[in-house]
């Protein structure tokens, strides 16, 4: 690996963890932990993009 | 035991012993598949965000896919910095590895490309100018997922909703990989009833219709064209193709052990890595560090290690 990569894969680490720490100070998990306590049918609502035109028996 | 007996096993054997870095990925890929696919054994649902393909609203998946990740927190107006954490750790680490350990489409396709048909190649320009799809792909999805997050910002939930199918995860209406691990998933698990089939039909949509379409595509690709959709299409594989240029780990060459250049490497590449024109690190977008090349070389000239 040359000077300019090591330069590189330096910077994209720092920024990396830099905003880890951002988001967890933000507490960014807690918007994609709703999934977490989901039923089926709310996650299927929560990504209707997966059934578009389909037709949804359980409805 | 005679020596013929002995040479007899000892080729029957070879196959495997040839094959020693593809089956332990494979037994990799499938473990980590049953993890993505935790809810059929009781694990919940967790807020993990990780660079692969996998449908994070699946019927049993356990985990965020890293690109969905990024258009949901887009479309709710957050800088996502976790999201790009992630990609940025996982890529200046490992660079593309995740995809060839790890990734359930990447698993898929694998198996795909089993099938005894024989297979095809491109061009190095055609190579190149097919991974503008991935490209068009990315900044549709990504463009769309901001306007969306900028009129929820405005005007609150209502607007977001107002996008309907889109509202969420754009890219997931045409997915095809949400197509075969969520769509077909969840309509096997509901099973085809045979006396409302037609009236069923009757309500197939548009886009149920495209993205069927665009799944059959893709399966045509990757049957001819080994890993096609992780080549040319897929958003996550593109980005993290980048950081190959300077991760830490990687595929490395000793030109010193490659005095014949048998060519036999390259022939074995799934995606067509054009290995010997590298003098050490292999940086090529498509490399995966699988490891086919390495068992592939008779002269024990590639392994995969830290480059820095
Ligand atoms: S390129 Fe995309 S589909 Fe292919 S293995 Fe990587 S993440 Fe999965
Ligand atoms: S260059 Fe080797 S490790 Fe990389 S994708 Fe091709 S066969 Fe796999
Ligand atoms: S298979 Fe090994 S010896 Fe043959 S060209 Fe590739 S690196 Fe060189």
């Amino acid at each position: 690996m040359n000077t300019r990569n090591r330069i590189y894969v330096i910077i994209t680490l720092s920024i990396a963890i830099l905003f880890l720490i951002i988001a967890i100070v933000q507490s960014q998990i807690d918007s994609f932990s709703a999934i977490t306590k989901m039923t089926e049918e709310e996650v299927k609502n929560f990504l209707s993009g997966y059934l578009a035109g389909f037709p949804k028996p359980w409805e | 035991m005679t020596k013929n007996k002995e040479k007899n096993i000892t080729l029957s054997l070879r196959p495997i012993t040839n094959h020693k870095i593809r089956i332990v990925r494979i037994i990799t890929q499938l473990v980590i598949f049953s993890l993505l696919n935790g809810l059929i054994f009781g694990l919940a649902r967790v807020s993990l965000i990780l660079p692969i393909e996998y449908p994070t609203g699946g019927p049993f998946s356990t985990v965020w896919s890293g690109f969905e990740a990024l258009q949901y927190g887009l479309t709710i107006f957050t800088f996502p910095y976790l999201v790009i954490a992630i990609f940025g750790l996982f890529g200046a680490v490992a660079g593309k590895t995740t995809c060839g350990w790890a990734c359930p489409m990447g698993l898929f396709q694998d198996l795909f490309s089993y099938i005894p048909i024989k297979k095809k190649k491109v061009s190095k320009p055609t190579e190149k100018s097919l991974r503008s799809f991935a490209v068009f792909i990315i900044i549709f999805a990504l463009v769309f997922s901001l306007v969306i997050g900028i009129s929820y910002n405005k005007n609150g939930s209502a607007a977001k909703d107002a996008y309907g199918i889109w509202g969420n995860i754009p890219y997931s209406v045409l997915d095809p990989v949400a197509t075969i691990f969520a769509t077909l998933f969840y309509y096997l698990k509901w099973g085809i009833q045979a006396e409302t089939l037609g009236a069923e039909m009757g309500d197939w949509k548009f886009w149920f219709i495209a993205r069927i379409l665009f799944l059959a595509i893709i399966l045509i690709l990757i049957t001819l064209y080994p890993r096609a959709y992780c080549r040319w299409f897929c958003p996550t594989g593109y980005i993290l193709g980048f950081f190959n240029n300077f991760s830490l780990f990687g595929l490395k060459i000793n030109k010193n052990r490659c005095p014949t250049g048998c060519n036999k490497c390259e022939k074995a590449c799934p995606v067509q890595v054009p290995i010997l024109d590298y003098d050490k690190n292999i940086t090529h977008p498509n490399c995966t560090n699988c490891g086919e090349c390495i068992d592939a070389c008779p002269e024990g000239a590639l392994k995969i290690g830290f480059r820095f």
